[in-house]
């Protein structure tokens, strides 16, 4: 029984329920909201031993003995009880409770594809400047990235162009074209430079417009990009 | 080439550049009041990372600077943009300044003390403590809940239990008493964390490269950094530690992949050391001001140290045997 971890309109993570059970592999879907509205909390830390219960609103219980692997697509903490708060209590409120669903997802004693970092809950949501700086060490070949004190630091979060999607996913790479091998490659190589199991990886054409650089990445990418061939990927992920 | 980034008359970062002096280094502020006359640009591609920072009139080619002490303050609520609009060029100039060369620091190839991304494990307690059981040093026994009864049967299995935030925002440790019990029910709300109280002696361990400086800490308060603010006092006293303790806090962080940084130990009666946190940003000034531990010292030979050659020279495994004692 794999538990997927989503918002109730994230339609990738609904796809890949769907596209895991079609492949015989038992789903749990759990809803951000239904985390935001939980009933009961517990989670300790024993010397090195950590343990997690969770009891859901509808009387589910996500109990860390019980060992099920996640499919972490949470990018955000659920606010269900805090609507009540405001002002500095609830940015406090938020804090405390990103600090919890960190520790809780980095200690659970199965699979969690991706682990939560503190920089973003199901990964890190770098900075472009850091994708191109891994790139460059995965050996990957790249758009440059330029930043000045002329330039609006929002303006780097704008999307990038994305003429190719390559996931990569355990020891798969999935891509809609037949990749060279270097590329293949380095996107296993970036993937593990960055610490995730699942790393949707962006590419537009060169300037030969024979090759591929890479234009950013991302720890929650659109699975339905990956199709069929993602979706063997992760069944095999979870039923290893 | 150092850098020192902040505000030059920041107690540390005078620390670290009286002791760039002492070792004749070649150093310069990133001073965050002049930003008005600061400008840099860089590039990241497959050739590596370059650019340039300007400050004033000199220029500095930033594949020439080998070391960088991040210690910027919060580039929002400088003096030299008080009262200016949101959008006032001066202030949307700091902003770009500031993410600029923040951004630089986390990708360059320099000794940088320390970059952002390894801090980030200290805005979870919890998940801290999962890094530091990894490593053998205790954590204390931990429960965060919104359960008042689970609180209940906690404190009923270890006696006096104290409370604290679970991320780094108001992390201020309070025992809990009756007066707490009384209105358990709100945690409900919001889960909160709890710990065994540990008995015993607090040590804070500095940890530059592989150079350790331990603290003796006697004081009247559970949370020591409030003594005095409360009415009571706290006592500080350079001392040694164990070489396997002090092997594994070098090895803590080094793993969390920080250069410099802030280790809060408890050694009980029984002889056990517990760890609590590890702060990656520690204001050092405090502990080497009552104790005389040369920590700047030990920062700035860590920065001066050539990013190509070998690691931080050792500075000392331990304690400075001066056991000099500062009330504060």
């Amino acid at each position: 029984m794999v538990l997927i971890l989503c918002e109730i309109s994230d339609g990738a993570a609904l796809w890949a329920a769907g596209r895991l059970q079609e492949r015989g592999i038992a789903v749990d879907l759990v809803t951000g909201a239904a985390l935001g509205a939980a009933r009961r909390w517990e989670h300790r830390i024993t010397g090195t031993d950590v343990h997690t219960a969770i009891t859901l609103p509808d009387g589910r219980v996500l109990d860390s003995a019980d060992a099920r692997p996640i499919l972490n697509r949470l990018s955000y903490i659920p606010t269900e009880r805090l609507r009540a708060v405001s002002g500095a209590d609830f940015g406090y409120a938020m804090q405390e409770l990103y600090a919890l669903y960190l520790s809780w997802l980095a200690g659970w004693p199965a699979r969690v594809i991706n682990r939560p970092v503190p920089q973003g809950l199901c990964g890190n949501f770098r900075h472009p400047s850091e994708w191109a700086t891994l790139a460059a060490r995965a050996g990957l070949p790249t758009t440059p990235w330029k930043q000045g004190s002329d330039d609006a630091p929002d303006q780097a979060w704008l999307p990038r162009p994305a003429e190719l999607a390559v996931h990569v996913c355990g020891d798969a790479v999935v891509a809609p074209v037949a990749l060279p091998d270097a590329l293949t490659t380095g996107c296993r190589r970036l993937a593990a430079l960055a610490g995730c199991d699942l790393l949707g990886i962006d590419f537009e054409r060169d300037d030969t417009g024979e090759g591929w650089r890479l234009t950013s990445a991302s720890p929650l990418p659109d699975l339905i990009r990956g199709g069929d061939a993602l979706a063997d990927a992760l069944a095999k992920v979870f039923a290893s | 080439m150092i850098l020192l980034a902040g505000i030059p008359s920041e107690t540390p970062l005078e620390m670290v550049g009286m002791a760039l002096d002492a070792l004749g280094a070649d150093y310069r502020f990133v001073n965050q009041r002049h930003v008005a006359t600061a400008a840099i640009d860089w590039t990241s591609d497959e050739k590596g990372v370059a650019g340039t920072l300007r400050m004033g009139d000199e220029r500095i080619d930033l594949a020439t600077v080998t070391g960088v002490y991040m210690r910027l303050m919060d580039d929002r609520v400088l003096p030299e943009l008080e009262g200016l609009a949101p959008d006032d060029p001066a202030r949307a100039h700091s902003r770009a300044f500031h993410d600029a060369f923040f951004r630089w620091s986390e990708v360059s190839a320099a000794r940088v003390v320390n970059r952002s991304e390894p801090q980030g494990s200290n805005g979870s307690k919890p998940y801290q403590a999962q890094l530091i059981a990894r490593h053998g040093l205790l954590p204390p026994p931990t429960l965060i809940t919104n359960d008042p009864e689970t609180v209940l049967a906690f404190r009923a299995e270890h006696g006096t239990i104290i409370y604290k935030s679970i991320s780094a925002v108001r992390s201020i440790v309070k025992t809990l008493d009756d007066e707490d019990m009384a209105r358990l029910g709100r945690i409900g709300w919001c889960p909160v964390q709890f710990q065994a109280a540990i008995p015993g002696t607090n040590i804070r361990v500095h940890v530059v490269g592989d150079a350790v400086f331990p603290t003796w800490i006697e004081s009247t308060h559970v949370d020591y950094r409030y003594a005095k603010r409360q009415g009571g006092s706290t006592e500080l006293t350079a001392t040694t530690l164990p070489e396997e303790i002090a092997a594994r806090c070098v090895a803590l962080t080094a793993d969390l992949g920080l250069a410099f940084a802030g280790i809060d130990l408890k050694l009980t009666p029984g002889g056990d050391y517990y760890c609590f946190e590890v702060n990656p940003s520690p204001a050092f000034s405090y502990f080497e001001a009552n104790t005389g531990q040369p920590i700047a010292a030990a920062v700035a030979s860590y920065l001066a140290a050539d990013r190509a050659g070998p690691a931080a020279p050792k500075v000392r495994r331990a304690a400075t045997g001066k056991k000099q004692k500062g009330r504060i």
